[in-house]
């Protein structure tokens, strides 16, 4: 028997050890390594800039040039136009620089909190109590909704006539009940400091949080993940008031609600920091309300944010106040990071927004901020490059002009209905925008300088009868071309 | 090695690589369907993603044609499997590698496909060439395989576990047959080995009717034999032993007798009568150590093959009586002979030779004056005796060799105690039986009966 055992055992042995020759690799960049390579390989020297007339505005500055342009599309479905200024920066200079997820620390989280609550009192979760409302605090709610429903306004808060009375009812009814003094539930006085939460209805998610009120005050709620590798996003918001403040907001001409503080008629207004100094807003001045924001993130120790050009004024028609919208857009170097607020992530495939694109925004009335909302902050990690080569405004021109048709074109085709789509172009600036980096687990980037279209875009179906108005009328990037390597940079994709 | 212990080897082995072949070649099947698989659905990717690349359009710099085949790249679901370069320069490349380099020179209209192994991953490139307006360029897609290997080692872990399994479970089943198999071999074994350390009653009870129970039947049968021969071996022994002992003991006494009288004829003066008695007393006892021997030579020569041929009974009747007569002359007996035309086959003079010694036995019993009669008829010899008989308790034992009912009656009368002894060997040699019927004081007949077969 050993005879045998020891022959097979053998062979065995052998087989096992037999392996195929691993292949030697041939070792090339990826697409973000290249980007960096081919920025720190050319001499920036070497890539004219038009020249720009002296005028400061802000991070950028506004060229001499004026871009015109016109197509329609073979079918009559598309439509671009371009009427655009042309924005540079205003330092000159195009920086690429890695990035990751920004985080809100304790520390800031921290200092907020001492800034809004200025040493008040304030409390864990406080509207997440189950603190039953007051009798007065239900009458006032039961008149707010009657007159909305008197006015015939109720779809400014997203219920039907039927819906809004229905709500009526119930808070009827609970007013019956309701005691007539506030009862203080036991709340726990915030030290300023992000308590470890967790949830687990779809999937786990893990997160630390402030979250305190206080409604003489405001309400001021942080948040950051856990990890760097889940879905959960850095995400600040603070409120002056009380959550009951909300309630009764206005609208303005075109009939957009607001979340303002005063109902009424609003008057929409873009005031252009050009016109900082105008006596348009009575309340407060737009440059007053912008300084206010500047200063708060300055006494925050945030200082590499600019505010945007153009400011959203809301005036009420009656004088009594005026409300402003401020945007700020981060900054690396002096350059300016491109505005882009309303670009989701998405999942594609194998592509994922590795997190949503950075949003601080502030509205400032006559009685100062009354409302911060800071989501997804980017925080600079490493300048690969101080002013990268650049495609010229010739080439980006030459870039939107082909495939500007290209990308539109394509929206055409809804569902084998034709689909008409008109874009306007009023805005050509050279910014720095976020693309993802490959082979980065986790919330990794690189701003890299990019030529963003702005405009507006309408999309609508004539079909069988005009409908599904899809109506941008905010500026938004129509195209951007990643200004290294010209290629187009999908923001929804984040590359 | 032990039987069972090889028997559950050996089908373990077997069952082991007949399994590891089956689960060989169907893993291998398996491997090369998914494969085949893959590459049919990686190549129907890249057809279809590749046409729109290939589609011409003019642009107005190499730039922008670049940015177009980037953004068609980009826009396929699977983007980071794709690469494109132009004049070694890669456009796109999120793989990491250079999948040209595994490639030979990538033509026109022309799809390669190769699988490699990159960074411990198996990977599958697709490479082809187009042409547009202001270059030609390799368009290559890297289909990570590492899912279909993966999936593959575990489904190889999956059979290696079940392929264990079931060899366990078949390795306890065999154990368990081979065990209920072999036990009645197991059972013959200690009944073999009982037989040999002398326990030769053992018996093997297995009452199954396959080869194993017919070879316990013919075991038992063998130790019935086995035991018989023993048996017999020791009463032959025994019986060796007793006429031994017993030759010993009738030796001893003739020679005791020859040794004293010589010693006194050599050693002392006795007178010439003295003399003359011991000498024949010396004679006497020669003689008889010498019918004594001549006996014993007739009984180790019976045991011999004796050779039968016909022997008319009148003719031995004659002879007898002729041989006997001196005896009874001398005893002063009548032999009555009755014989008929029968033919006996065997040896004349041992057949003689007994009858001599029944009638001699018979003059020894009888009183002078009386009768003996000797019968012969077909298959029969009888010879009877009206003499003293022999008591029923010793009718089984007067044939045993040295036995005597009265030693001193037969001594005084020459006998030796083996004639009986000799008639019974000589009745055995000629297939016959001896039968012996006496009663004490009457008298006494034997039947020398020959077997139908003589």
């Amino acid at each position: 028997m050993k005879r045998f055992l020891i022959p097979i055992l053998a062979a065995l042995m052998l087989l096992a050890a037999c392996k195929p020759t691993p292949e030697s690799e041939f070792v090339v960049m990826k697409d973000t390594e290249r980007l960096v390579d081919t920025v720190q390989a050319k001499n920036p020297d070497e890539t004219p800039i038009p020249t720009t007339d002296e005028t400061i505005d802000n991070a950028l500055v506004k060229t001499d040039r004026h871009y015109t342009y016109s197509y329609e599309s073979a079918n009559g479905l598309l439509h671009i136009k371009a009427d655009a200024d042309v924005y540079l920066p205003k330092t000159g200079k195009l920086p690429m620089a890695r990035v990751k997820a920004g985080v809100l620390t304790d520390e800031l989280a921290k200092a907020i909190f001492d800034k809004v609550f200025a040493g008040q009192p304030a409390y864990v979760d406080y509207y997440n109590q189950s603190i039953p409302s007051t009798k007065a605090q239900l009458a006032k709610l039961i008149a707010d909704w009657q007159e909305l429903v008197d006015a015939g306004r109720t779809e400014t808060k997203d219920m039907s006539r039927e819906e809004a009375l229905e709500l009526i009812e119930r808070l009827k009814e609970q007013y019956k009940t309701a005691p007539d003094e506030a009862t203080t539930p036991e709340l726990v006085i915030s030290d300023g400091s992000m308590l470890y939460r967790e949830r687990t209805d779809f999937g786990t998610e893990r997160w630390y949080e402030l979250n305190a009120a206080n409604p003489d005050v405001g309400m001021l709620d942080v948040r950051r993940p856990a990890t760097d590798n889940g879905g959960f996003q850095y995400y600040l918001s603070y409120q002056r008031g009380s959550i009951e403040d909300l309630i009764g907001s206005g609208e303005d001409e075109d009939g957009r609600s607001m979340d303002f503080r005063d109902r009424g008629s609003y008057t929409a207004h873009v005031v252009n920091v050009l016109d900082m100094d105008c006596t348009f807003g009575q309340v407060m001045p737009p440059a007053t309300a912008v300084q206010l924001c500047v200063d708060f993130l300055k006494d925050l120790g945030v200082t590499d944010v600019l505010p945007r050009p153009e400011i959203d004024a809301y005036t009420l028609d009656s004088g009594e106040n005026c409300y402003y919208l401020i945007d700020f857009v981060r900054t690396v170097n002096g350059t300016q990071v491109a505005y882009l607020p309303m670009f989701q992530g998405l999942e594609h495939g194998d592509v994922a927004l590795p997190w949503d694109y950075e949003h601080l925004r502030f509205l400032v009335d006559r009685d100062g901020i009354v409302y911060i909302i800071w989501e997804s902050p980017t925080e600079v990690t490493k300048i690969e490059s101080s002013d990268a080569a650049v495609l010229t405004y010739e080439q980006a021109i030459e870039t939107f002009e082909t495939m500007g048709r290209i990308v539109y074109e394509a929206k055409t085709e809804f569902y084998d209905i034709p689909y008409y789509i008109d874009v306007e172009v009023s805005r050509i600036e050279l910014d720095l925008v976020r693309i993802r980096e490959q082979d980065a687990p986790g919330r990794y980037g690189l701003y890299v300088p990019a030529w963003v279209f702005y405009g507006k875009k309408a999309g609508y179906l004539k079909q069988p009868v005009p409908d599904g108005m899809i109506d941008n009328r905010m500026e938004t990037p129509l195209l951007v071309i990643n200004a290294i390597d010209g290629s187009i940079i999908d923001l929804e994709k984040g590359y | 090695m032990r039987l069972k212990t090889k028997l559950i080897a050996i089908s373990c082995i077997l069952l082991a690589a007949a399994l590891a072949l089956c689960c060989v070649l169907l893993l291998r099947t398996m491997r090369e369907q998914r494969e085949n698989d893959a590459v049919t659905q990686a190549s129907s990717d890249f057809d279809a993603n590749t046409r729109k690349l290939k589609s011409i359009q003019v642009f107005p710099s190499a730039q922008t044609e670049q940015t177009y085949l980037i953004y068609l790249l980009r826009e396929i679901q699977t983007a980071d499997e794709w690469t494109l370069c132009i004049d070694g320069s890669y456009l796109v490349n999120n793989c990491g590698f250079s999948p040209e380099a595994y490639l030979s020179e990538l033509e026109l209209a022309e799809i390669q496909t190769r699988f490699i192994t990159i960074s411990d991953r198996p990977v599958l490139l697709l490479g082809t060439r187009i042409n547009h307006t202001y270059g030609s360029y390799t368009v290559c897609m890297v289909r990570d395989m590492s899912a279909l290997h993966m999936s593959m080692q575990a489904l190889t872990r999956q059979c290696v576990l079940i392929g264990g399994g079931v060899l366990l479970v078949f390795l306890l089943l065999v154990y368990l047959l081979t065990a209920l198999s072999l036990k009645p071999v197991e059972t013959l074994q200690t009944g073999a080995n009982a037989i040999a350390s002398g326990q030769y009653e053992t018996r093997i009870r297995i009452r199954q009717k396959d080869e194993i129970g017919a070879l316990a039947k013919d075991f038992n049968i063998m130790a019935e034999a086995v035991q018989k021969s023993i048996t017999d071996l020791r009463e032959q022994n025994a019986q060796k032993q007793a006429f031994i002992n017993n030759l010993s003991h009738e030796m001893k006494t003739p020679v005791t007798s020859l040794l004293l009288n010589s010693d006194t004829l050599l050693t002392r003066s006795i007178s010439e009568q003295d003399r003359q008695r011991m000498l024949l007393r010396i004679h006497e006892q020669a003689k008889w150590i010498e019918r004594l021997s001549q006996k014993l030579m007739q009984l180790v020569l019976l045991q011999n093959e004796i050779i039968l041929s016909p022997c008319p009974a009148k003719d031995l009747c004659d002879a007898v009586k002729e041989t006997a007569s001196d005896s009874l002359n001398a005893a002063n007996i009548q032999l009555q002979v009755s014989c008929t035309d029968a033919v006996y086959e065997g040896d004349s003079d041992l057949l003689r030779s007994a009858l001599v010694n029944l009638i001699e036995n018979a003059i020894k019993a009888s009183s002078p004056g009386s009768t003996i009669e000797l019968f012969a008829k077909e298959k029969l010899i009888v010879v009877c005796d009206h003499g003293c008989g022999i008591p029923k308790d010793e009718i089984g034992r007067i044939t045993e060799p040295f036995y005597m009912v009265d030693r001193s009656r037969s001594k005084k009368k020459g006998g030796s105690g083996l004639g009986l002894a000799l008639v019974k060997e000589i009745a055995r040699a000629h297939h016959a039986s001896l039968e012996i019927e006496s009663e004490f004081g009457k008298g006494t007949s034997v039947f020398f009966r020959f077997s139908d077969a003589n």
